[in-house]
């Protein structure tokens, strides 16, 4: 039979090439395979007996007939679609060899495709997310390419999830990096339930070749409990019902060596939990921690010597102990950054019942906290951040492209700039939080110094009004540049001194941007009057004033500014 | 100055600087010593060859990448961007794109490869299998059996 096909069939096929080729410029377009097939048949069976006859040997014979050319032409077919498709295929892969992509090497493909997969990570378009799959199927080079390149595999998401045991067989013994979202809605509820377990089906045998593994859906049923020796980050999000999740305390059996990165939200964690030795980054949210926090501090964040970086958003422990607050603070040498949004007692406890390093970058979102019981007035010096001595400039700035209307208050060192507080109030009310802003100086005074203050506000926000600038000033006698930007002009009244506002001695420059001096056309002329002080001891006189932007200033002002030895800088000069 | 001769016998001489970016003729080139050789670039055209001198030229101020950091570099981990000039000089038809690509490949102009490898994975980004062969005028070559095994990898993920 094979002998048959290989013989007949090639030649069939190179009579019907022969007969198309001399053909061509007569039909080349036509569809020959809407012409019809002249058909004739001789049985290669023949029986002796006449038609009618009635005979059931006839029959039989027929019957074997039908079965043998029912055979036969099953074999024919298959032969031909066989024969012509590897022909055909044949036919491609030369046509493909001439293209210009395959005169690129492997190995330079290799490299566009790890490009290619780049491009898409990250992205929520389904095409870009599919890449590697898509590459292995463009043609056979092209594929053999892309499942001879493992770590073109290793990424599972959302998007690629179905084909998370694709992915796990071809990535072979790459490591895997995780980042699945199977977080509840009414829609995917039943789907995701079903993706999620077929998911953990496929990935728990490659537990041990995980290097990233970000989860968000029901993180309580899944045990994980094997070893995840490559595991370097973990961040799960139990978001699947109302509830939060328990946090296994025996996750991963407890041995992940290199797991630096730890990412939890909306769990209950247990002070027992381990938060492992090698942990550099720990982020909390929507967390409910069973104990107080510097029991936190002593069991967990004690556990965790190496902490570059610590966030807590939302996070609420059991009860507050303000007996106990910062007996034994925990020192964290190598934290960098540490972020909260709590309540105000929890912070406070908290701060208390660590060692923070000097360089500490110190954030607090401020939703309705109140610095005086983050930082009591009378607790003792030693309790401060460390920190919190170094800062000698606060810039106070609002965001315009911040919709909220956010504001943010920041504490730095001009001689390294480093920021060492901040302050975020996102949702910034002026007769609130102006105050609030405006006592930093009243709670930080007996270890903080200011010489530069900046308040930045915007056209539609104004970020203090005059009596919260009396406060702030009243603070900071060492100030020696101001700078003002879309503030009332009340500001700069308050900086003439008087016998009730004899704020800042020592100021020297002042800068303003988009202030309407309209109004108060002489305040400027006045306050550098009351600045000369002429060398009384523990004054300056103030030497440098710079206007940008300002509405109201003409050229006399400035001249008359001038003649009290101030050096002016407009940006209105010779318009 | 270098002299440079391409596969069609064209000559091209430049600043030792400019020729310097090719880690083979910078190679060549300490090997040889001081010489007025022209030194011989077989498998470069002269069309393709003045494109890569222009990269070359614009980029002959800017350190070049040491063994080190061409050992440290993880391809799984490189960006994608494409420098705002590169861009511009890259933007050339099919053929010579890859044209460019085999010459830094041969020349051993790390920047300029990852510059043209970027760009096609650039264009592949966001396409469809069929789209892609259309781009780069492939054809369809799976045998049957491999025709079915992508449309089974489809179904999967079409069932989503």
């Amino acid at each position: 039979m094979e002998e048959i096909a290989t013989d007949a069939i090639p030649r069939l096929i190179r009579r019907f090439c022969e007969e198309i080729l001399q053909k061509s410029g007569e039909n080349a377009e036509e569809d020959l395979c809407t012409q019809a097939i002249p058909f004739d048949y001789t049985p290669p069976f023949q029986t002796a007996k006449p038609v009618g006859t009635g005979s059931r040997e006839v029959l039989e014979d027929i019957d074997e007939e039908l079965k043998v050319m029912t055979r036969a032409c099953n074999y024919a077919v298959h032969a031909m679609v066989t024969y012509t498709s590897k022909v055909l295929n044949s036919v491609q892969a030369r046509r493909n060899q001439h293209c210009p992509t395959y005169r690129l090497p492997n190995e330079i493909i290799t490299t566009i495709f790890h490009f290619a997969r780049q491009c898409s990570l990250g992205s929520n378009d389904e095409l870009l997310r599919s890449a590697p799959v898509n590459l292995s199927q463009v043609s056979r080079w092209w594929r053999n390419i892309a499942l001879s390149i493992p770590a073109l595999w290793t990424k599972i998401d959302s998007q690629n999830v179905i084909l998370a045991e694709l992915f796990a067989k071809r990535s072979k013994n790459e490591l895997l990096d995780i980042d699945v979202n199977m977080g509840v809605s009414s829609t995917t509820y039943g789907l995701n339930s079903i993706r999620a377990n077929h998911l953990m089906e496929f990935l728990t045998p490659h537990i041990d070749r995980w290097e990233s593994f970000v989860f968000c859906g029901n993180c309580e049923y899944y045990p994980l409990d094997s070893p995840a020796p490559n595991l370097q980050t973990l961040q799960l999000r139990a978001d699947w019902n109302s509830q939060h999740a328990y946090f296994n305390m025996n996750i991963f059996s407890n041995h992940t060596p290199l797991l630096h990165n730890l990412k939890l939200s909306r769990f209950y964690l247990s002070l027992g939990a381990h938060l492992h030795a090698g942990l550099e980054i720990l982020h909390l949210h929507n967390t409910r921690i069973f104990g107080v926090p510097d029991e936190f501090a002593a069991t967990s964040l004690a556990a965790c010597p190496l902490l570059r970086e610590l966030v807590l958003h939302d996070v609420r422990f059991n009860e507050i102990l303000d007996q106990a607050l910062g007996d034994r603070p925990v020192p964290l040498r190598h934290l960098e950054v540490m972020r909260l949004k709590m309540d105000d007692q929890e912070i406070r406890s908290l701060i208390a019942s660590v060692q923070m390093p000097s360089s500490l970058r110190f954030c607090i979102t401020m939703d309705n906290n109140h610095l005086f019981i983050i930082f009591p007035l009378r607790q003792s010096l030693q309790k401060y951040p460390s920190n919190i001595a170094a800062i000698d400039t606060l810039s106070i700035t609002a965001d315009p492209t911040d919709e909220a209307g956010g504001v943010r208050a920041i504490g730095e060192n001009s001689q390294n700039h480093m920021s060492l507080l901040e302050l975020h109030f996102p949702e910034f009310h002026t007769q609130r939080d102006g105050v609030e802003i405006a006592n930093i100086p009243a709670y930080f005074g007996p270890v903080m110094t200011l010489t530069t203050l900046l308040i930045h506000g915007t056209s539609d926000r104004v970020i203090m009004n005059e009596d919260a600038f009396n406060i702030l000033l009243s603070h900071s006698l060492a100030l020696t540049t101001i700078s003002l930007r879309s503030v009332p002009a009340a500001l700069v009244e308050v900086l003439v001194i008087t016998y009730t506002t004899p704020y800042c001695p020592l100021l020297q420059s002042l800068h303003l941007q988009e202030v309407d001096l309209g109004m108060a056309d002489l305040t400027l002329r006045r306050l550098a009057e009351s600045r000369r002080h002429l060398n009384i001891e523990g004054c300056r006189d103030l030497s440098r004033i710079e206007i940008s932007n300002c509405r109201g200033v003409d050229e006399a002002m400035v001249v008359g500014l001038r003649g009290l030895s101030v050096e002016v800088i407009w940006d209105g000069e010779g318009s | 100055m270098v002299n440079l001769v391409t596969s069609d016998n064209e000559s091209f001489t430049v600043e030792k600087a400019v020729a310097s970016r090719s880690v083979l003729i910078k190679n060549m080139l300490e090997d040889v010593g001081e010489s007025d050789q022209p030194i011989p670039l077989p498998n470069v055209t002269a069309s393709v060859l003045k494109k890569v001198l222009e990269y070359c030229d614009h980029h002959k101020n800017e350190p070049m990448p040491t063994s080190e950091d061409l050992a440290a570099e993880d391809t799984r981990k490189r960006t994608t961007d494409i420098g705002e000039w590169d861009q511009k000089f890259i933007q050339v038809d099919q053929e010579m794109l890859f044209e460019i690509i085999l010459a830094a490949n041969y020349l051993d102009i790390k920047p300029l490869l990852d510059v043209g490898c970027k760009t096609v994975a650039n264009m592949i980004k966001g396409k469809t299998p069929e789209e892609i062969r259309k781009l780069f005028n492939i054809v369809n070559d799976f045998t049957p059996e491999e025709e079915a095994q992508i449309k089974k990898e489809n179904e999967w993920a079409e069932d989503r």
